[in-house]
């Protein structure tokens, strides 16, 4: 599994606005939405099972990176996007520290294998201390579209 | 009293639909965090720490998967039983 095999490109945020939780979920699932990966009348109800999601435990789950997730009946191949936060998302992370990085998933109800996959590429990829702080300091899509495919080429972790 | 380090490990089956998502990873990493021995889980030849929800997640563990779980410290044999209790328990939450 590689990051080009789930996030839409199109939908990556290097200026991530938002700076609570709620808002944060919604202006990645806003650019999902844009870039014609989930349809609008799905965009409250994606929106819902992910805060649903955070509602049973924080998926800020250290070192900066949050994983905002859901299963949805509509989707029918897994699709992600990446959002860079400068000033930083108050996500209730396990360690307490501010989110600058924030991958969301949306997977199809049916494919846990697919889902596991890219929790492992995402967690391999951001221990990686060095991919993390390019991350963190991209500043366009370009940035981190090089980024992800870096990453894909097993640049930082292989 | 002076308490020496022991390695004590268990074996068990994920049976939960799933597999080990970021869920029952971050349970995990919650009941370890409890204990002051070091607790690893090995899966498919993978061995990973318990400190972070990152690590546990590298197993990408699905349903079946044969987990091993060992800690070394003074309470070795509490910390594997608790982890161990928790994956039977298929993570209720």
């Amino acid at each position: 599994m590689k990051f080009k095999d789930f996030i839409c490109n199109e939908a990556l945020i290097a200026d991530l606005k938002a700076t609570t939780k709620e808002d944060a979920i919604r202006e990645m699932v806003q650019a999902l939405l844009n870039a014609g990966q989930i349809a609008e009348a799905d965009y409250e109800g994606v929106v819902q099972f992910v805060l649903n999601r955070e509602s049973l435990g924080s998926t800020g789950i250290g070192r900066n990176v949050a994983v905002p997730h859901t299963k949805y009946q509509n989707v029918k191949k897994m699709v992600g996007t990446v959002a860079v936060s400068a000033a930083g998302v108050d996500f209730d992370s396990l360690d307490g520290q501010p989110v600058h990085v924030l991958f969301l998933l949306i997977s199809p109800p049916d494919q846990p294998q697919e889902h596991l996959s890219a929790l492992e590429h995402i967690s391999k990829q951001l221990r990686e201390g060095m991919f993390r702080s390019f991350m963190m300091q991209a500043k366009s899509q370009d940035d981190i579209i090089e980024l992800l495919s870096e990453a894909d080429n097993n640049q930082y972790a292989v | 009293m002076k308490q020496t380090a022991q390695k004590f490990t268990k074996r068990v089956i994920l049976t939960n639909e799933d597999g080990l998502h970021m869920r029952p990873a971050t349970m995990i990493y919650e009941c370890a965090a409890k204990f002051q021995s070091e607790v690893e889980l090995e899966a498919n030849g993978r061995v990973v720490g318990t400190h972070s929800v990152m690590e546990l997640l590298l197993l990408a563990a699905i349903k079946g998967t044969v987990i091993t779980v060992s800690a070394e410290g003074p309470d070795s044999e509490e910390a594997v039983n608790a982890v161990v209790d928790l994956i039977c328990s298929e993570f209720p939450y």
